[in-house]
Order: C-alpha cells, then sequence, then structure tokens
C-alpha cells in the first residue's frame, strides 16, 4: 500500500488531537477553575492541594494553608497535601504544626522514596526548630532507606553535624557524597569541612589546585587564605585576601547585591581584622536572607580575631 | 433497499477513515519514538530511540556517508524497558507503554567539529533510511571560538498546527538562509498538560522528528513537565526522554544531578536550572553549583536558560508569582555577578525582550537605575548593545521571554525593562560570530518580527540611564500603532499653490540623534537644529542638503517647518507633496497626519519599513479629516521624520512640500 504522505499525516493527527488540545492557563485562572469545580460539587483532595499549590505561588499562604487542611480532610493520607502543609506552616512561623505535619507526610508514604523524602523535610523542620539531633536522625534514616541519597542530604547531614559541634566527621560525609554524585557543591563543601576541622594541610594542596583554573577566584582565594592561616602563612594570606576583595569590589552590585559574595567579603574582612567592615557584612548578608551556614564562618572568624597577625 | 443520505455519507466517511488508519498501521514504523541525539560533545554524542518489539540494536556511523565504517554493538548500546515497579541497571522506564524498549547508544571517539552520518539497524536489517538529514555533527573543542546557531523554544508542547507552524516556520527560514542548527534549546512546557511519557511522544517526539533526528535539543524542565518528572532525583518522563550531564562531561562543573548543568560549544557556555521544583535560594545546592560554574568558565560568552522568566507580564506576572520572584531575588544577582550575557525563559506565553539590564532584581520590577543602554540592539536600528570583550560582571544582560512556541500567547501588563513585546507564536534564532551574538524572532508565518544583537569589543562601561526609554502600555498588535500606513501616494495633482515650496529652509536634525518627545509640537525649541533647503538625503544626487555622512552611521532624519495657511483657503484641500526613500511620518502640531511605509512606532522605535525608490518623483498624500482637525489659524508646524529602511542603504530621500490643491 502507498505510504500517505507526511503532510497528511500531519493534518490527520492534528485533526484527531485537536479536540483534546490541553487548555494552558495562568495562575489567577486555575485557581477560578479550580473554584468553579470545588463550588459545583466536585471537590477532592487533589483539587484542594492544587488550588493551594497555586495559592502558594501567588503568595498566597493563607489561602493555601486553608485549601491543604481541606485537602486532608477529604483525605487524611494524601501525602502530597501534607509536605506542602509542612513547608507552608514552617515558613508561616508555625514549626511544631510544621513537625507534625511532616511526620503525617512519612507515616502517609506510599513507597520508600516518598518516605525518605518526607524524612529528609523532617530533619530540615527539626533542625529550624532547635533540634539538630534529632534532625541528624531523621536524616541518617533517609539515606538508609534510599542509598545513596542525593546532593542536597549530604548538605543536610553535614550540617546537621556542624550544628551539633562535631566538625570533625563533616569531611568524609561530603567526601562520601562527592564520590556517589560527582557533585562540585559536594567537593567544595568537603574543603570548607576540611578547613573547619582544622586540616588545612589537607585542603592546601586541592585548593591550590583549583585556583589555577579560575575565572573568578574570590572564594577560592578565601579558602586558600584561611588554609594558609591555619599553617601559620600570614603574609601570603593577607596579600590573597586583598585580591579577594579587589575581585569582591567588581562583583558586588552595590546597591542590590549577591549576599554570598557579602557574606564571603565579611570572612575577608574579619580575616584581615577588619571587623566594623566585617560585622557590617554579617549584617548585611543576614538582612539579604543568608542561612546560618552560609555566614558561619564569617561569625567563627570574627570571635577569634587572632586568626592572623595584624602588626 | 435505500440507504439514507446521512448514513450513506457517514458510512463513507467511517471507511475512508479506516483506510487512512490502516494505511498508516500498514506503514507501521519501527520506531515508537523516532532516534534523536542527545548529549554532544566534542568526542561523543548519544543516539536514542524508542521500539515497541525487542530488537538486536547497531548503531552505524561513518564520516563517508557511503561506509558508515564505526559500529555500536549491542552491548554498548544501553537498553531500558517499562518499569515494573522494581528499580535496577539501567533504571527502568517511568511510565512508558507496556512493551517500550529504549536504547541509548553511545558514539564515542569521535573528531570534533565533524559531521557523521549514522543508521540503525535491527541486526542486519537498516531500520532508518539511507536519507542525509540522519546525521551529527560534534561540538568544537572548548574555548575555541567557532560560530554557532541555535533555535530557541518556549510552551510549545500542544500538538497544534501553531507549534507545528513555528517549526515549519524556522525550517523554512532556515533552508532558504541555507543555515544548519547547530543545537535546539527548549526552556520547558514541551508536553502538554502533565508532562507524561504518550504527552512526550506525542507532543515533542512526533512534532520535532526532522529536527530532533539531527540536533541534539537541550532542555529545561517545565512546570507542566514537573507534573509527572521530578528534579530532586531526575525521575519521570522528561528524564527519561533526555540524557543530561551530571559530570560535567559536555564542559561546566558536574552538578550530580540533570535538573541543572552546563555545557560548551566552542566559546560559548551554557548554563540550564530547574525553575520549577528546586531550591532556588542563594545557599541551595543549585545556587551554589551555578556560581562555582560561572567561576569556573572561561568562556567567551555566557548563555542561561530556565523555565520562570525574572521579568514578564505576559500570560504570568514576575511580579507575583514566587518562582519568577525568586529567579530574580537569587539567581539573576549570581548570574550577572558572573558576567551572563542572555537570558532565555518560557512560562509566560508571549514573546518579550528585554533593553540591556543589570541589577533588576527589586520587586517589583522598575526600570530605575537598571537600564544600561535603552536603544533597540538592532544592528540597523540604533546598534548593537556594547558590552565589554570576555566575561565582566554587571555589564548588562538581555532578557528573552519565548514562551510563544506553540500554546495560547497572551498579555497582561507591561513590563517596564522590555523593548519589544509581541503577542504572537513564534520562536528565536540566535546566532553566535565571534564578538557578536545576533537574535531574532521569527514568528509562525516565518516573518522576521525582532532583531536584536550584543557586541563585545575593549572595555565597555555602563552606568544606569537615570530616564530610560519605556515601552508602551498599549498591547502591541500586528497591526500598525499610530496610523494607517500608506504604501504610496497618488500623482501630483496640477495647479497645485504651494504652502510650502519644494526648496524651502526647513530645520532639521541628523547624525543619529533622536529628538525629544514634544520635537512635533510648536513650542519645541529648534534652535540647536541646523537649516538646510530640501530636500534631505544622499545618493542620488537629488538633496540640496546633503547628509554625507548618513551611510553606514543612521538611518533616521528629523526635519520641521513653520506655516501658515493662506486666507481663505479650504483644509480639505490640503496635501503633502513628498519625493522619499524610504518611509516617512509626518505631523501637524504634534498630531501624527500621515504615516508612509512604517507599520510601527516612530522616531528611534520606528519599525517594520517598506522599500521606496524616490526616483526625483514626488507623490501626492491628501490630508485625512485628523489632520485638519490639527491645524489652526495662524502658525503651525509641519514636521516629518524620515527613515531609511537599513543603515547601509545606498541612498536616502526626504523631499517635502506642501501644497494647496484646486
Amino acid at each position: 500500500m502507498r505510504k500517505l504522505p507526511h503532510s497528511l499525516l500531519a493534518l490527520f493527527s492534528i485533526a484527531i488531537f485537536l479536540p483534546c488540545l490541553p487548555a494552558h492557563h495562568d495562575t489567577e485562572e486555575m485557581i477560578a477553575r479550580f473554584t468553579q469545580r470545588i463550588e459545583s460539587g466536585k471537590a477532592s483532595a487533589e483539587l484542594h492541594y492544587r488550588r493551594a499549590v497555586e495559592y502558594r505561588i501567588l503568595l498566597q499562604p493563607a489561602k493555601a494553608e486553608a485549601d491543604l487542611h481541606a485537602a486532608l480532610e477529604y483525605d487524611p493520607n494524601y501525602t502530597p497535601a501534607h509536605r506542602e502543609l509542612a513547608q507552608l506552616l514552617a515558613k508561616r512561623g508555625k514549626p511544631k504544626l510544621a513537625v507534625k505535619a511532616a511526620r503525617h507526610a512519612i507515616f502517609a508514604s506510599r513507597n520508600l522514596n516518598e518516605r525518605a523524602g518526607a524524612m529528609i523535610l523532617l530533619a530540615r523542620l527539626l533542625a529550624a526548630s532547635g533540634q539538630p539531633g534529632a534532625a541528624l536522625r531523621s536524616c541518617r534514616e533517609a539515606f538508609e532507606l534510599k542509598p545513596p541519597g542525593e546532593v542536597e542530604w549530604y548538605l543536610l547531614h553535614a550540617e546537621l553535624l556542624a550544628l551539633l559541634d562535631r566538625d570533625h566527621e563533616r569531611p568524609d560525609i561530603l567526601a562520601a557524597g562527592y564520590t556517589a554524585t560527582y557533585s562540585i557543591v559536594l567537593r567544595n563543601a568537603w574543603i570548607d569541612a576540611l578547613l573547619d576541622a582544622g586540616d588545612f594541610k589537607a585542603a592546601l594542596p586541592v585548593i591550590e589546585q583549583e585556583l589555577s583554573g579560575l575565572r573568578l577566584k574570590s572564594s577560592w582565594r578565601l579558602r586558600h587564605a584561611r588554609a594558609l592561616l591555619g599553617l601559620g602563612r600570614t603574609a601570603t594570606a593577607s596579600a590573597e585576601l586583598a585580591a579577594c576583595l579587589g575581585e569582591l569590589e567588581k562583583r558586588i552590585h552595590p546597591a542590590r547585591p549577591d549576599i554570598t559574595l557579602i557574606a564571603e567579603r565579611g570572612l575577608a574582612h574579619a580575616l584581615l581584622g577588619r571587623l566594623g567592615a566585617a560585622r557590617s557584612d554579617l549584617r548585611r548578608a543576614r538582612a539579604g536572607g543568608a542561612e546560618q551556614w552560609m555566614t558561619a564562618a564569617l561569625e567563627r572568624a570574627l570571635s577569634d580575631v587572632s586568626k592572623i597577625d595584624r602588626r | 433497499m435505500t440507504i439514507p443520505p446521512l448514513l450513506k455519507t457517514t458510512c463513507s466517511a467511517t471507511a475512508l477513515l479506516l483506510i487512512m488508519l490502516q494505511a498508516v498501521r500498514a506503514e507501521q514504523p519501527a520506531f515508537s519514538r523516532a532516534p534523536y541525539l542527545q548529549l554532544a560533545t566534542d568526542s561523543s554524542i548519544r543516539i536514542v530511540w524508542r521500539t515497541e518489539r525487542a530488537i538486536t540494536p547497531l548503531v552505524r556511523y561513518g564520516k563517508d556517508p557511503v561506509k558508515l565504517t564505526g559500529l555500536a554493538k549491542a552491548e554498548n548500546i544501553i537498553k531500558r524497558v517499562t518499569a515494573t515497579g522494581e528499580s535496577g541497571s539501567p533504571p527502568p522506564l517511568h511510565s512508558a507503554p507496556e512493551g517500550t524498549r529504549q536504547f541509548e547508544a553511545t558514539i564515542s571517539g569521535l573528531e570534533p567539529e565533524t559531521v557523521y552520518r549514522y543508521a540503525i539497524f535491527d541486526g542486519k536489517k537498516r531500520l532508518t533510511p539511507d536519507d542525509p538529514s540522519y546525521r551529527f555533527k560534534t561540538h568544537p573543542l572548548p574555548g575555541i571560538p567557532r560560530p554557532l546557531y541555535f533555535w530557541v523554544v518556549g510552551d510549545s508542547g500542544t500538538a497544534g498546527l501553531n507549534q507545528a507552524k513555528v517549526h515549519t516556520a524556522m525550517r523554512e527560514y532556515n533552508k532558504a538562509k541555507g543555515a544548519q542548527l547547530d543545537l535546539y534549546i527548549h526552556v520547558g512546557d514541551m508536553a502538554y498538560g502533565s508532562g507524561t511519557d504518550t504527552q512526550f511522544s506525542e507532543r515533542f517526539f512526533k512534532m520535532y522528528e526532522p529536527t530532533l533526528r539531527n540536533t541534539v535539543c537541550w532542555a529545561a524542565m517545565g512546570n507542566h513537565e514537573g507534573k509527572t518528572s521530578k528534579g530532586a532525583d531526575g525521575s519521570g518522563p522528561f528524564y527519561d526522554a533526555y540524557i543530561c550531564p551530571t559530570t560535567g562531561e559536555a564542559g561546566g562543573l558536574p552538578s550530580g544531578k540533570e535538573a541543572y548543568y552546563s555545557f560548551d560549544f566552542g566559546s560559548v557556555h551554557f548554563v540550564v536550572l530547574d525553575s520549577h521544583d528546586l531550591d532556588r535560594k542563594p545557599g541551595g545546592a543549585m545556587a551554589q553549583w551555578l556560581k562555582a560554574d560561572i567561576e569556573k568558565t572561561k568562556a567567551e560568552w555566557l548563555i542561561a536558560y530556565f523555565h520562570h522568566p525574572p521579568y514578564t507580564k505576559g500570560s504570568h506576572d514576575s511580579d507575583k508569582e514566587s518562582q519568577l520572584i525568586e529567579m530574580r531575588e537569587h539567581i539573576m544577582p549570581i548570574l550577572e555577578g558572573g558576567g551572563v550575557d542572555i537570558v532565555f525563559t518560557g512560562h509566560s506565553h508571549i514573546y518579550e525582550r528585554s533593553m540591556l539590564i543589570n541589577g533588576a532584581y527589586a520587586t517589583p520590577t522598575t526600570a530605575k537605575g537598571v537600564i544600561l543602554d535603552d536603544g533597540d540592539g538592532d544592528p540597523d536600528g540604533d546598534g548593537p548593545y556594547l558590552k565589554s570583550k570576555g566575561l565582566v560582571p554587571h555589564n548588562g544582560t538581555v532578557q528573552v521571554v519565548a514562551g510563544h512556541g506553540g500554546t495560547n500567547v497572551s498579555r497582561k501588563g507591561t513590563m517596564p525593562i522590555m523593548r519589544r513585546i509581541l503577542v504572537e507564536n513564534g520562536s528565536v534564532l540566535v546566532s553566535v560570530k565571534g564578538n557578536t551574538l545576533s537574535a531574532t524572532m521569527l514568528n509562525l508565518n516565518a516573518t522576521v518580527r525582532d532583531s536584536f544583537a550584543i557586541k563585545k569589543e575593549g572595555i565597555i562601561e555602563h552606568s544606569p540611564i537615570q530616564d530610560p526609554w519605556q515601552p508602551s502600555a498599549k498591547k502591541e498588535t500586528k497591526k500598525p500603532e499610530s496610523g494607517k500606513v500608506i504604501k504610496e501616494g497618488k500623482p501630483l495633482p496640477p495647479g497645485a499653490q504651494r504652502i510650502i515650496d519644494h526648496s524651502a529652509q526647513w530645520r532639521y536634525l541628523a547624525g543619529g540623534n533622536h529628538p525629544p518627545k514634544n520635537w512635533t509640537t510648536l513650542n519645541f525649541n529648534q534652535s540647536s537644529w541646523k537649516q538646510g533647503a530640501a530636500g534631505f538625503g544622499y545618493g542620488d544626487k537629488d538633496d540640496r542638503t546633503e547628509l554625507a555622512g548618513m551611510k553606514d552611521k543612521y538611518r533616521s532624519v528629523y526635519i520641521r517647518r513653520a506655516f501658515k495657511l493662506p486666507d481663505g483657503a479650504n483644509p480639505a484641500k490640503i496635501g503633502l507633496a513628498v519625493s522619499y526613500d524610504d518611509a516617512f511620518i509626518a505631523y501637524i502640531n504634534g498630531k501624527e497626519v500621515c504615516r508612509v511605509g512604517v507599520d510601527s512606532g516612530s522616531g528611534k522605535d520606528a519599525k517594520g519599513f517598506h522599500s521606496h525608490e524616490a526616483d526625483k518623483k514626488f507623490e501626492f498624500f491628501p490630508l485625512d479629516k485628523k489632520a485638519i482637525g490639527a491645524l489652526q489659524d495662524g502658525v503651525n508646524i509641519l514636521a516629518i521624520e524620515g527613515h531609511n529602511i537599513k543603515v547601509n542603504s545606498s541612498d536616502f530621500t526626504l523631499h517635502p512640500a506642501l501644497l494647496l490643491v484646486k
């Protein structure tokens, strides 16, 4: 039989699929459609959950929360709603309720993947509510459920160890994560963990090798300076910090800075003994929403001004 | 027995449908997903395809199309099958139809920048036709400057007519230009409504099949794919379809995740982010990777893309929606601090293209203090945006929202940093050649609707413009913005009286400068303008005021002159006589009264010019009611802006007179 021309086939397939073309709507329209369906007696856990997500996107957390509670009334084991609710409650400053919702999410999990994800969520919420020990246990359970874990899990694991003042355990965790995932973020976090743990000799050759191949070097100049200071090479460290600050001045937008760069600049100032400038950057980074781990090295340096010879 | 006509028609239609279905069935394709390319590097590529039956897969390839001497054997081809509930290696397909086999052949040891032909076999049986379109080209070595030409599409996956037209328009345009794509980037929403496996097959792979067989699509995940796929662990139909680099194998630093990654093409570095379902905060793993990646690259160009636009007022509003706000507030500072040149996004169903901006992270977005160059960026208009050589932090970025690849387009408002806003379907074609990146928005009829370029040379220092150009709040349409466009005038009426003579003196502004908004009004201070006799122009020896420096430098000239109506003159009998090349807009006392050969806009924003030769002839344009209404007793001002279609045009003429006909 002769083959149909491609154009005819294309038209044919378009005609077949045209009636079922998906309609795409913007966020407000989606909410209106969900509302219409809910009000016309077709309410379900999924519909309330989906409307809650749209409300969350539109930065209307109260409405989102109400919808998530409604979703769970329809189906108390609807896992996505528990997870979404836990995160929303944490953002709304209700840490205890958030933890409770995360525990429900674990309970309602339908498979190991979901359960592991919920364990990580719980670990984050416990850490945020000042329970790093419990958080660490939850995090480790997730690893057991779904080895080898994900990039973010290793970062969380290391962060929890830092909160528990177990810095010496962090390098191994991060090195294992790097081996498992190849993520450069874990490799860099491993170097930072070596520095935090005082293992400057192990960190230095990796840092120096990395520095040679970079276009923008400020982050690694900082690491280099920290290693050099740890090894007592203060003059070289000072020169490296000055170069770091020089580059950062070009990269930091004066009015709307990247807070990660502000945290770096603060650390460079602190290591140079410029405490006023360092404290100012710390305040600015925190005001910009920097997470605790991002300013941890800066805070530590501020509390230990003797790390550099200021002559 | 008599068969009723309706039944007869229905039977005929059914029979025809069955015949068509049978024809399709008889030609049951070998593939349930035709071969497509993935993960190209300077020395390797992946070829992926699906079948619904067991085969013995082989790939033959080679530089010589006659002798495909290279061979990827079955044992070197990964076979993935439909999930059965058990995990394994290689990972099963998330939700493919039962019986699906997906084959992923890695071809390695290739030469850089080299074209290879390939063919798929089932044992000895060739499955792909002997067709030159089954080919691939390896990337150039990282850091080596090579021309690059790529296609940008977003929000296309409807399997509808507009999606097909946008694809066809690109193919026809490239065919006419003799151009071939080096790569294809998709900014997400390629398989509406939920990115299911079947939707991917029907709304992406089938729709773009002739392009995908020889062009790698490097994709960012959209929110619709995000309904069934997860960036966190790279599971779902999106991640079954795409093979994304996780270990830095295509350039850049290893991300450890398929959800965000980078790749190099010569001296161009691309970063691809997941704006949908991963942490977008500066402390998140994705942002940390991004910062490290762009600190490392030594490319000449940095191009970023992801789904949710930091700036839009199309079908979505970046001042109101959390994902868009977070990409702007958290990710853009990292990108601009690393010297990004251009950012492509989708999600919002519109085409929006910005001026050259920096530091626009505030919510809501304003133009204050963030516009570095408010020109149109068009090489034939205000000229390309200029940047320093290499990647320089905060040296200016162009944002392109390309969410117009096939689905319905719409507009909510006006984003103040945008230079071009078009509510129509299309796609973007981008060329990087040496120190210039050029981009065009091609609509679904293969018409170029926007052009801009970024040129890098020496050291360019920008400071924000205090009072930048602002886009009109009025929605742009395909029709002209300001008035009726006239293509040509009428023959000169005999015996007309001259109100402004053909050789009259005018005040004029040339040299590439553009006047302020009130230049057409009576009380505008024209003292700084030069004076010269009509006509104005160059190149065809018919101009009293020769604009010797105009060619290759600028394309617009502004002239104005006062006049009084003769006593007792009937305003309805007044008209313009103009010899022109190529286009002009005339104003009386600040009101536009005649638009010839200019589709839209005015002054430096004028667009859509039509070519016209003066040929030393005058054409007559009677004034309409609007023009008559603008006339007043006493002194009036006639102001005319003349435009050349191209800055390098061989000639230009603007030679007006004002007539009172009998």
